[in-house]
């Protein structure tokens, strides 16, 4: 295997287009990657494209990344639909950094587009709620805010973190959206404002969930040399993993945990050696549970992090400075490119207002989709050094 | 006029054990009961008692037939008796039918059998009796796999263990998903208690559910896996505490396309 890189990112604004089609959400991200790569597009040899719910929101099935990618003007070569719920965007990424690292091929584009918005949300929530077993959990409902929420109340029970920790993470994150263009929301909100918005699944409030989006991002991938070609601070994977839920007995670690260690080991560096994060915060109490299952601090001591403002922009290790899902939406098949795309332009200085400072050399992204037997049905840990 | 059914037409599974080749009555009688509407599996003649276990089990069947000519009828009720056991399906009836001395009808009854038609018995007779003991409603598990028992009133969570490995899982399935290994896996009853991991009253619900809808992960006694339910009974939510003590119950939630009884499982608080 060879070291792969990361060549253009991009993204649409997240947000409600009810007059965007998946067509348009894929154009935009996927020329804005090819002019700041400085590639010829010819020389794209396969697209992995990742999408959760269109089919059942659209109605366009089989062949989606095919016809998205028909106004884009990228045909004739492979065109690999990718499919794996929230963690859709990611699993395209993974699956492009193989296609290069096997050196099979030299050029592989992810691009991931989600369409949430349509005229009637009852058929969108509907969506989002096939990504549970629908012969077992699903049967009975399965609620993925009340998920979180059972989460939530173990760890409370157990570790005494309080609701105010958790509404300090919305409150952290709408901070972070509020400076970033391509946020759906740009609001700041207070910790008063995040615990009397509207009860969603006690102890969960609605400012502590994620909004539905539409959006798309793109990443190409590449070789060093074409990295260096591009003209801007090359930026190497230095880890792509992905997971799926096991049936772990009570007490063993779970899928976030298992896949990160492995991204560690693959990275060669262990968790306190991360300086920017991006990860799945859904809803933001489980931001705190993924600083304890990414490593960036012991079982229970999350509530710390976010107290001392370590996570915070301006903090020794700023997670979701992007305004991660709370704030800069979650169209489910574009966000993980989403937030390599944030880490990338945090490494390359190009974040705007929202840049970190020093310079961010090693970032971790975190990506969750589905749930499957109690557990998330798929993560992927992403860790990219700035070179 | 329209009968209407209130449970599925019972299947029937004839069969013929050992080396009897006297299959006239066996045929006569699986002739009669699918001319009274059963559904009718019939053996054919030479059958090993595990075979027609399973067969009864594949087939899904609500009573089995064997026919008995030639004296062997004891030792062919111990040994299917042994092989319904070993598949957990002991709860299936067993009537006889054949040439059967009076004074074995009392240490037949004691194996298992729960009729007997001698010769001279009229198809009738058999028939009312089939339908007097599939009585029950039929049903379906709303979560496959997840429930079971004969009677709908006392139904019981089906998981499955691993004999390697010694996991369980709930709903039962098909092998170990650690040992990845069909042998080692046997269906077994689940407590039908267990402690409440966490639980959530949530104020929205899925479409189609009703909101407040609460949810919650009860770890089973006796080393049974966590499951998630649904929870029910549980008063204002004070009731409910992470580590309280909760119990199963079934509940009915209408009927399927077939008519049949949808059952599902339920967790509620049991205040001691």
């Amino acid at each position: 295997m060879r070291d792969t890189y990361i060549l253009g990112v991009s993204m649409t604004r997240f947000g409600k287009f009810l007059d965007k089609g998946l067509k348009d959400l894929a154009y935009e991200p996927v020329w804005n990657v090819i002019y700041e790569s400085k590639i010829d597009p010819h020389k794209i040899e396969i697209v992995f494209v990742g999408n959760a719910y269109a089919g059942l929101i659209t109605g366009q099935e089989s062949i989606r990344g095919q016809v998205m990618l028909r106004e884009v003007g990228i045909t004739r070569i492979p065109i690999i639909n990718v499919e794996n719920a929230c963690a859709s965007g990611s699993t395209a990424f993974f699956l492009a950094h193989k296609a290069v690292a096997s050196g099979d091929v030299d050029l592989a584009l992810a691009l991931g587009v989600e369409k949430l918005f349509c005229d009637d949300t009852g058929k969108s929530l509907k969506a989002l709620s096939t990504s549970s077993d629908i012969d077992i959990e699903g049967r009975m409902g399965v609620l993925f805010a009340g998920i979180y929420s059972m989460r939530v109340r173990a760890h409370m029970e157990r570790y005494g973190i309080t609701k105010e920790q958790f509404a300090k993470v919305s409150v952290k994150n709408h901070e972070h959206g509020a400076l970033n263009p391509y946020a759906q929301y740009r609001n700041r909100v207070t910790v008063d404002e995040v615990l009397n918005s509207r009860m969603i699944a006690d102890p969960i409030t609605l400012l502590m969930t994620c909004p539905m989006g539409d959006g798309g991002a793109a990443v190409l991938i590449g070789t060093k040399e074409m990295a260096k070609a591009m003209g801007k601070r090359p930026v190497r994977v230095g880890a792509s993993v992905l997971g799926s839920y096991g049936f772990i007995r009570k007490d063993e670690p779970n899928i976030t945990s298992r896949v990160a260690q492995k991204a560690y080991e693959e990275a060669g560096i262990k968790p306190n050696d991360i300086q920017v994060a991006e990860v799945h915060d859904a809803v933001s109490a489980v931001e705190l549970f993924l600083y304890e299952e990414l490593g960036f601090c012991e079982p229970g001591e999350s509530g710390r992090l976010i107290d001392e403002g370590i996570t915070w922009l301006g903090g020794r290790l700023p997670v979701n400075p992007s305004g991660g899902l709370t704030a800069k939406g979650h169209p489910a098949g574009a966000t993980g490119l989403a937030q390599i795309t944030e880490i990338v332009w945090q490494m390359r200085q190009e974040a705007g207002e929202r840049q970190i400072k020093p310079v961010p050399n090693i970032g971790l992204v975190e990506n969750g989709g589905g749930n499957v037997a109690g557990e998330t049905a798929v993560v992927a840990v992403h860790i990219l050094f700035g070179e | 006029m329209v009968i209407k059914k209130d449970r599925r037409i019972p299947r029937v599974l004839i069969a013929k054990i050992g080396l009897d080749g006297h299959n006239r009555g066996a045929q006569v009688v699986a002739y009669g009961l699918r001319d009274a509407g059963m559904e009718v599996i019939y053996t054919g003649i030479r059958q090993t008692p595990s075979a027609v276990a399973r067969t009864a089990i594949e087939e899904d069947v609500d009573v089995i037939g064997i026919s008995s000519m030639v004296g062997a009828h004891l030792a062919v009720m111990k040994k299917l008796r042994g092989e319904l056991d070993k598949l957990n399906a002991s709860d299936i009836p067993v009537i006889f039918g054949g040439i059967i001395p009076e004074e074995d009808y009392e240490e037949l009854k004691r194996l298992g059998a729960s009729a007997i038609f001698p010769p001279g018995s009229q198809i009738k007779e058999i028939v009312e009796y089939i339908h007097s003991i599939t009585k029950i409603d039929t049903w379906v598990c709303e979560v496959p796999g997840s429930l079971v028992g004969r009677n709908i009133d006392n139904l019981h969570l089906l998981g499955s263990k691993c004999d390697r490995c010694g996991q369980t899982f709930f709903p039962s399935r098909r092998n170990c998903p650690n040992c990845l290994d069909e042998n080692t896996i046997k269906q077994i009853l689940l407590s039908d208690e267990g402690l409440l991991h966490t639980y959530v009253i949530a104020s929205v619900a899925p479409p189609g559910f009703s909101v407040p809808h609460a949810q919650g992960y009860i770890d089973l006694s006796k080393d049974g896996p966590r499951i998630f339910s649904l929870l029910t009974d549980y008063g204002d939510g004070s009731k409910l505490r992470i580590g309280c003590k909760m119990g199963l119950k079934i509940v009915r939630l209408g009927r399927d396309k077939e008519n049949r009884i949808i059952v599902g499982y339920r967790f509620r608080p049991i205040i001691e």
